[in-house]
């Protein structure tokens, strides 16, 4: 993941499986610790589209995701971001690194 | 090029990665070749001034050999590479077609149907071969036959960029292009990503949320009564029904673009 950042991209929204923004990523990487039971906050990579998975509130996957990252603050932001997504059907979206991984780098 | 378009020359045509063919007025064309060119995904027609087939495919790899695997790759790698930054242009000949023959339901949910189960398909197929449950040259056959498929299937929304991609895909597998089952992963999960990224283009362009809106209105004209022998409408407004879906196709076709 880290490798593509920053990365230009486009997010839309589910239209299955409830409240989720989904940002498509260039690369396939294999499930690791995949799981269905998401919980608000959750960010996940979903193989089966590679697609980065955000997930502001109640959802069930599409398919099973490997969760990497959690939503520390902002949450609820999320909320209406989500529902102009859903409105729009697309917009363009960013990824970048702002913090440092716990080696520092 | 001759007078007479037979079922070969169609087929020829389709396995060079050709999706339109420019027939010039007094050429005959058997009732097989064009049930063939229609089942492939492939146009007849006549554009004057146009050249004789539309092949935007890499010359080298027209009619001739297959791309060996590193090639494949380059070129897997140089689509998503066109595709990934901005809307494409296969994108911008899909949005031509707006409704089909028949029904309500946009063009781009069926192209976007399309590509969906050719993602799904790769899934397996790249599973089979980490696992080596297949043998390569069997795994290559029934992949081969699949991006055949799909390429016809996607052929008639005019994505000529992706057919081409498809077909070279196709022709890769069928002359035993992957060495090994690793080439086949690496093949496939390229092709995965960079296939995957058109489909979420066309993903984005139908209008999801009005036609959820219109289903919404629309359960509200009308209600079903379960009894023993299942499920029976009862009284509809058809007229209201009716105005409400021209209402909302006309809406859909109207903001698409």
């Amino acid at each position: 993941m880290t490798q593509c950042l920053p990365l230009k991209s486009t997010a839309i929204h589910a239209k299955f499986a409830g409240r989720e923004i989904i940002v498509m990523v260039p690369f396939f990487a294999e499930a690791e610790n995949e799981i269905l039971d998401v919980q608000p906050g959750d960010i996940g990579y979903y193989p089966g589209r590679q697609t980065i998975c955000i997930f502001y509130g109640d959802t069930t996957p599409f398919g099973k995701v490997s969760v990497f990252a959690k939503i520390t603050k902002g949450l609820e932001k999320l909320h209406d971001i989500g529902g102009y997504i859903l409105v729009k059907g697309v917009i363009e979206a960013g990824l970048t690194s702002s913090d440092k991984g716990s080696d520092g780098k | 090029m001759s007078r007479l378009i037979t079922e070969c020359e169609i087929r020829n045509a389709a396995q060079n990665g050709i999706t339109f063919l420019n027939i010039e007025p007094g050429t005959i064309v058997t009732p097989l070749a064009r049930d063939t060119a229609q089942s492939l995904g492939l146009r007849l027609g006549y554009e004057a001034g146009k050249k004789e087939a539309n092949i935007k495919a890499d010359a080298a790899f027209t009619g001739k050999a297959a791309p060996a695997t590193s090639k494949m790759i380059g070129l897997l790698d140089d689509y998503l590479k066109r595709i990934w930054p901005a809307e494409p242009p296969d994108l911008k000949n899909l949005r031509k077609f707006k409704l089909p023959p028949m029904g309500n339901m946009p063009c781009v949910l069926y192209a976007s149907f399309n590509l969906f189960w050719l993602g799904e398909s790769m899934q397996v197929w790249r599973a089979a071969a980490q696992k080596r449950a297949i043998p390569l040259k069997e795994l290559s056959y029934v992949v081969s036959q699949d991006m055949g498929r799909h390429a016809g299937r996607l052929a008639k929304w005019q994505m000529e960029e992706t057919v081409e991609i498809i077909r070279l895909l196709e022709k890769y597998f069928a002359s035993q292009g992957p060495q090994s089952h690793e080439d086949c992963v690496t093949v496939l999960t390229r092709a995965l990503v960079a296939l995957d990224r058109m489909q979420n283009w066309i993903d984005a362009v139908i209008p999801w949320s009005k036609m959820d809106e219109a289903l919404k209105g629309l359960r509200t004209l009308g209600t079903y009564e379960q009894t023993g022998d299942g499920f029976h409408p009862q009284a509809i407004n058809e007229e209201r029904m009716q105005m409400l879906i021209d209402k909302v196709v006309k809406q859909i076709i109207r903001e698409m673009r």
